[in-house]
């Protein structure tokens, strides 16, 4: 120890036990003894007056007659409506089939891709990046790259042509195929996520349980029912609530491509709820729709996280 | 009491693959299952980029090429004039450009502090009345909200106070929809930052503000990019509440401009074509900035959430 | 030149409380030791005095000063922590110059500061290294550097050598003893290792459950402790206890009778004049081991021998139950397992603790306890 050098013990700063008596200081010391409600404040403050707020204005106006005219009260006249609004059941219907199949699609898919580049191979890093590509673009893009696609005389109907003998398939103008193609668009923006996700599972199944697994005589396919799956299983359904809930979003693609039609074959629930609102101006009847999704949503994810606490108590 | 194991000649110490496995062997051996690896992967990669390409060089054809039979894939005649004729034709869109900036760079700083804040509170303190636990859910399950459901009353409220087709509304709006993935992004990398060195600092003469922004902001700092870099997407692309909420040229963003080449009547490829190809280099351009972060951020961390 | 001073300080989270009825002093000057088992609330009690955690009731004052409300930043202490909470974006430099950048202290003088405290602690070489490029010791070291180059008033240490490998501690235990010493700073130090706080403190403060067991010197806690618990968590290998019934001056252990039963000379004896039963707490060291019979002596059965070179440590089992004790025993006695053999007592250096309040049982005179020193009933630890 180098004792040689003289330390300079200057007696303490005595006065430093007062807090020195500025503004300035005091204003700080009050900040900093409510910085707990000080930092959540302006997050809470938006979220709630620009979230829950409206919900609950959401609430009040489905209770009226919101019309251009005037309002008028009706109590759950809206909802009732709602029951018998032919277009309302059909876009509920529109959106279930939207959801449910891009969805099954994207996961089937999805999986099996991963499972297939699950393999030691190199330029991960590259594809993952490249994958991100139509992930990260906004749906409108995507409206218009596939209204370019699916255009008259366009690329996809060049592909078809060996099996329409060149005529133009009505991609987006054909009642029976406007929700595929619609759905199509989802796929391909969001197989790549499931990819990435599932990918990312598998790799951190760690290798001495799949290596005991294969001691222990397990051929592949058991090996997978019985290791690798239950392993996913959160990941999975985490994987499948965010889809979900995702996909009941959809909106600009619809916009884009078709406007809901043909004959509302592709009314998708937030296309209906805009039209009702903004071309009908009818906010009594939208609100109405807009307070029946979110009460479906909400018991969809209850449903969903009681399921997944079961699995997994997460 | 042990029994000797019956080594005669009939148990063999391995067995012999059959069926689908030996098909399977025999290919590895060959390397054939690597080349279909690769090969399903090429398959993949062009089909989810093929669209992006097809785009891209629709800008450089004419209206003729386009849409021929059969399609051009590569553009030979490549018409670089076709993107100062979107300008010429239709001039406003450099308005929707510079609304798209102002909001998306506006949002990007508010909702990343605020976020931040709110997520650097939650790890930190303790809140009375479980609200520890009821806050960060209630913000975060925002998230799963369909936002369909929300604009409705919000269009109203701001047509109360004339905060439709401004800038300064979107920006709210878009901040609103952006504080809860800040939220959920912060919080991890706040986790990660120990109690003492915020102790530490407060010792060493700081206030516990100061020691927030002065040491553990830095170093988050690569969540704070990362936090950004997805707000900035996120809000950029947006078209719903820009729909509703923006309708004239004043404060129309990009989006909403795009969405209005695609009329009932006719769609005008060219332009529309050009008008996405410009749309779409800045989310390019921030998410290869961003990739490695995005790419971790997409799968959720899924190695050791 | 500051004296720190606690008085009544209590904490309580909700319903529990961590600690209470802590009153302490510490004089200027001085290396006092806030020492006790995990959870026993000594690190509470030093983050009252650095001002990270509020009392719920009490005051703490500084040379006379209520720096009870007082922020942390303003209370001039310096504080290293056990994992040593180092900036990570920071180099060494710039880490053991933080504290004065922050009090706007200029360049020049900062510079200066900096390389005399490294010169200090010997670690000149390492100033614009990176943290994360600095073993456990060096990083302890650039901690210590950044607390001292304030001149605070009051040091204040939790659990510093924790992390350290054995080794290290002890050069590291020395180094700072050394610091303090030349610094002449009122130092308050927390830790668990009752070895540790022998060898450091000037005044050790021992905790259990929240509160003050005893305050006193090395030399008095270990020779005069005021209760049970701090007889048994002071000296290594620790304390044996045994229940003992007495009569006259015959004292039977209650769970062996007739292995244990032994007479106390008249003046230990009287000690214990007002108990008829207590226990009887003795240092391994103040057995005497007889390989052959003796008079006086107990009845044992050796189970394990550890020789530690010069010493060895036996364990022995008494009686039916049996009782089993812990001795320490110069090498060249030769026991062995399965061997009887018999002890006898040194009986001034033995203890006797009340059954019921765990106190020690002694003169007035000869136990040295300071304030309250509040007893646990008697737990064997």
């Amino acid at each position: 120890m180098a004792t040689d050098t003289e330390q300079d013990v200057a007696t303490p700063e005595i006065g430093q036990f007062q807090q020195q008596e500025s503004t300035r200081e005091t204003v700080l010391l009050w900040v900093d003894d409510n910085l707990k409600w000080l930092m959540t404040l302006p997050a809470i403050l938006i979220l709630f007056s620009l979230t829950f707020y409206p919900l609950i204005r959401a609430l009040q106006f489905s209770t009226l007659t919101y019309l251009p005219t005037g309002t008028t009260f009706v109590g759950i006249e809206n909802y009732v409506d709602l029951l018998s609004d032919g277009a309302f059941i059909n876009s509920m219907i529109v959106t279930a089939k939207f959801v449910g199949i891009a969805v099954a699609a994207e996961f089937v898919l999805g999986f099996a891709i991963a499972l297939v580049l699950n393999k030691k191979i190199k330029f991960r890093g590259l594809w993952q990046t490249l994958i991100l590509i139509p992930m990260i673009l906004s749906p409108t893009v995507i409206g218009l790259i596939w209204r370019l696609m699916y255009a008259p005389n366009g690329l996809l109907d060049y592909m078809a042509a060996p099996f329409t003998g060149g005529a133009n398939v009505g991609w987006i103008s054909e009642t029976s195929i406007a929700l595929y193609s619609v759905i199509l668009t989802d796929i391909w923006q969001w197989t790549p996520l499931v990819v990435l996700v599932l990918f990312a599972g598998l790799q951190s199944v760690p290798d001495d349980i799949s290596e005991a697994a294969i001691m222990d005589g397990a051929s592949r396919r058991q090996r997978f029912l019985h290791i690798t799956l239950p392993y996913l299983k959160s990941l999975i359904v985490l994987i499948l609530i965010i889809r979900l809930v995702d996909a009941l979003r959809v909106f600009a693609k619809v916009f884009i491509l078709t406007r809901g039609g043909p004959s509302d074959a592709t009314n998708v629930i937030s296309m209906e709820m805009y039209r009702t609102a903004f071309r009908f101006n009818n906010f009594g009847e939208a609100s109405a729709m807009a307070v029946t999704l979110l009460v479906l949503v909400l018991i969809l994810a209850m449903n969903f996280v009681k399921i997944a606490n079961v699995e997994f108590g997460s | 009491m042990t029994t000797k194991q019956d080594t005669s000649a009939d148990v063999a110490p391995y067995t012999e693959p059959s069926g689908f496995q030996e098909i399977h062997e025999r290919l590895t051996d060959l390397g054939v299952t690597k080349v279909a690896v690769y090969a399903a992967l090429g398959v993949f990669l062009v089909w989810s980029l093929f669209p992006v390409y097809w785009m891209v060089t629709a800008t450089l054809k004419t209206r003729d090429t386009l849409l021929s039979f059969p399609p051009q894939w590569i553009p030979l005649d490549a018409q670089f004039g076709n993107y100062a004729q979107l300008f010429a034709q239709r001039p406003e869109f450099v308005t929707f450009i510079t609304n798209s900036v102002i909001v998306t760079v506006v949002t990007t700083i508010i909702a990343t502090t605020v976020g931040a804040m709110a997520a650097y509170a939650f790890v930190s303190f303790d809140y009375p009345y479980n609200l520890d636990f009821h806050l960060p859910f209630y913000i975060l399950s925002t998230r799963f909200m369909p936002p369909i459901v929300t604009i409705i009353p919000l269009f109203v409220i701001f047509r109360g106070v004339g905060l439709v087709n401004t800038l300064r509304g979107l920006i709210l709006v878009y901040t609103m929809f952006n504080i809860p993935f800040a939220v959920w992004m912060m919080k991890g990398f706040f986790e990660e930052v120990p109690e003492s060195l915020v102790e530490s600092a407060m010792i060493d003469g700081h206030t516990h503000l100061g020691a927030f922004f002065k040491i553990v902001l830095p170093l988050v700092k690569p969540g704070l990019i990362a936090s950004a870099i997805f707000t900035t997407i996120i809000t950029w692309n947006e078209l719903l509440f820009a729909v509703i909420l923006a309708q004239s040229a004043k404060a129309i963003t990009v989006p909403v401009g795009l969405a209005s080449f695609v009329t009932k009547f006719s769609v005008q490829w060219i332009n529309m074509s050009v008008a996405a190809t410009i749309a779409l280099v800045p989310v390019l351009l921030f998410a290869f900035i961003a990739r490695q972060q995005l790419v971790r951020g997409f799968s959720m961390g899924a190695v050791g959430k | 030149m500051v004296t720190v001073e606690y008085d009544s300080v209590k904490k309580a989270y909700g319903e529990t409380i961590a600690i209470e009825d802590i009153d302490l002093t510490v004089d200027d000057g001085e290396f006092a030791i806030l020492l006790g088992p995990s959870g026993c609330g000594k690190t509470t009690t030093l983050r009252c005095l650095a001002g990270l955690t509020d009392p719920t009731s009490g005051t703490i004052t500084l040379d006379g000063h209520d720096v009870t409300d007082i922020h942390p930043k303003n209370r001039n202490i310096a504080m290293v922590f056990q994992n040593f909470a180092l900036y990570p974006h920071m180099s060494v430099r710039e880490n053991i110059g933080y504290p004065l950048k922050v009090a706007d202290v200029s360049a020049e003088e900062r510079q200066q500061r900096v390389e005399e405290v490294a010169e200090m602690l010997e670690i000149p070489e390492l100033l614009d290294r990176d943290i994360a490029n600095l073993s456990g010791g060096q990083q302890q070291r650039v901690a210590l550097g950044r607390a001292i180059i304030r001149r605070p008033a009051v040091f204040l240490m939790d659990e510093p050598l924790a992390n350290l490998d054995a080794k290290l501690k002890v050069s590291m235990r020395s180094r700072i003893k050394v610091l303090q010493r030349e610094m002449d700073i009122t130092t308050l130090y927390v830790t668990h290792d009752q070895e540790e706080a022998m060898s450091l403190g000037d005044k050790l403060i021992i905790m259990d459950q929240g509160n003050i067991q005893q305050i006193g010197s090395p030399d008095t806690v270990y020779h005069q402790p005021a209760n049970q618990f701090v007889a048994g968590f002071i000296g290594s290998p620790s304390m044996n206890f045994i229940e003992v019934s007495r009569d006259g001056e015959r004292i039977t252990a209650q769970n062996a009778p007739d292995a244990f039963d032994v007479s106390l000379s008249t003046d230990v004896a009287d000690r214990y004049r007002d108990h008829d039963e207590f226990t009887l707490g003795v240092r391994p060291q103040y057995f005497t081991v007889h390989t052959s019979e003796a008079a006086n002596a107990i009845e044992a059965t050796v189970e394990v021998t550890e020789p530690q070179g010069d010493e060895q440590i036996i364990e022995v089992e008494i009686g039916e139950q049996p009782i089993s004790l812990t001795l320490v025993a110069p090498s060249t006695v030769d026991a062995n397992r399965g061997e009887t053999v018999w002890l006898t007592l040194e009986d001034e250096l033995v203890h006797g603790f009340d059954n019921t309040t765990g106190d020690r049982i002694g003169e007035a005179d000869s136990v040295a306890r300071t304030g309250q020193a509040t007893s646990t009933t008697g737990s064997q630890t």
